[in-house]
């Protein structure tokens, strides 16, 4: 078992003890555990592109896809 | 005629309406707002025969409210008097901002509000079943007995949430996350999962649904009467085949165009009607009787998906609503 599984495991028992304290739904939540510097770099880079009408971005583009920032251009 | 589009400066729903907007009238008259931003200074005029130029569409993104005021008080034995003032007024301010948000956003004239957002989906349920469109049996209850009673050991369930996000929080050195995904389960296993509480356990609700068998999902786009209906083949996949937002982005769900029979159509027209929302993504199941199922509504949903799969000109149909 890894860290993050043993993490996991005890943040789970730790709900268990606190049964008392939490909602109802608790036995049926889906939990997950990250390494706080991996979750840091899971976090996607800041590609967006300013497309400079109507305050819109794009956060990534198709090579296919004309924008209207592009037709104005046309 | 002027158009007012609210949303999120990333959402690419609203950059392919903008294109068909800047197509069809080059975009003259449009203004877009990230976030939809109540004005400090507020007024409300309301004379007869007012005609509205403006035509809205909320598509998504914060309301930003002026509900909270700095504590200007001078002199400390006035504090209290502050608060309690401050209290009262603040019921004041919301009440006139919300009759703001619903002047500016009149039903025939817009497209979603931002009141939207709350939509409740218990309220919306059982309004689905009034409209008469079948649902499965749902129970959305704190009570432990109501809940055992309800339960039938050897049938399956879904738990479901009411209203809630994903929960995160750091954990020692490490970053958690908590939700609460739809999951099928029988009704033994339900109540073995409960077994240990309290009855007069008083914290959240469990919502839980009769698990109904598919043949397809149904993903349906709403739009002030027009229906854009797409069929999820996601029972083939052990990954989707509870719930199709299980993504399986490697091996996706075959989507196609389908036409909802004209009594169903009827009944959702209803249904939205009776909530008040003029658009939004309905989800449904169709059975291996041949029944069709409501199960929820998301007024502001992704709709790109349902329209690149299905060729349907849903943008188009917003822009020339919006320039009309």
């Amino acid at each position: 078992m890894d860290n993050l599984e043993k993490k996991k495991k005890e943040l789970t028992e730790r709900f268990n003890m606190e049964k008392a304290n939490l909602p109802l739904s608790m036995p049926f939540w889906k939990i997950s555990i990250y390494n706080k510097e991996s979750k840091m770099n899971d976090k996607p880079k800041s590609h967006s592109i300013k497309l400079g009408k109507y305050k819109a971005e794009l956060r990534s583009i198709s090579p296919f896809y004309k924008p209207y920032s592009k037709i104005f251009l046309i | 005629m002027k158009s007012n589009i609210f949303s999120e400066a990333t959402d690419s729903s609203t950059n392919d309406v903008l294109d068909w907007m800047y197509f069809l009238a080059g975009g003259k008259q449009l203004e877009r707002q990230n976030d939809f931003v109540i004005p400090e200074k507020l007024t409300i005029t309301i004379t007869d025969n007012q005609t509205n130029k403006v035509k809205n569409w909320y598509r998504r993104g914060k309301v930003i409210r002026h509900t909270k005021r700095q504590n200007t008080v001078q002199n400390p034995k006035m504090q209290t008097a502050w608060e309690n003032i401050q209290k009262v007024f603040m019921v004041e301010q919301r009440f006139v901002e919300e009759a703001f948000i619903n002047l500016k956003f009149p039903y025939n004239e817009s497209i979603n509000k931002p009141i939207d957002n709350n939509v409740n989906k218990i309220y919306v349920l059982k309004m689905a079943e009034q409209s008469g469109l079948r649902i499965p049996d749902s129970i959305i209850s704190n009570n432990i007995p109501e809940i055992r009673l309800f339960l039938e050991n050897e049938k399956e369930y879904i738990i479901k949430d009411v209203a809630l996000d994903p929960v995160v929080f750091h954990f020692e050195d490490y970053i958690a996350t908590t939700i609460l995904l739809p999951t099928k389960l029988t009704g033994k296993e339900i109540i073995e999962k409960i077994k240990d509480y309290d009855i007069n356990h008083n914290n959240g609700f469990l919502f839980v649904q009769k698990y109904i068998s598919k043949v397809i999902e149904l993903r349906i786009f709403y739009l002030k009467g027009a229906f854009y209906s797409m069929a999820i083949f996601s029972q083939q996949n052990e990954q989707t085949k509870v719930d199709f937002r299980n993504y399986d982005r490697e091996k996706p769900n075959r989507c196609i165009p389908f036409q909802l029979p004209n009594e169903i159509e009827r009944k959702l027209n209803n249904l939205m009607k009776e909530i008040k929302i003029n658009c939004g993504s309905i989800d449904m199941i169709y059975t291996p009787e041949g029944n069709y199922v409501f199960l929820e509504v998301n007024p502001i949903g992704q709709f790109q998906w349902l329209s690149h799969s299905c060729n349907y000109d849903i943008e188009k149909q917003i822009a020339q609503f919006l320039i009309n």
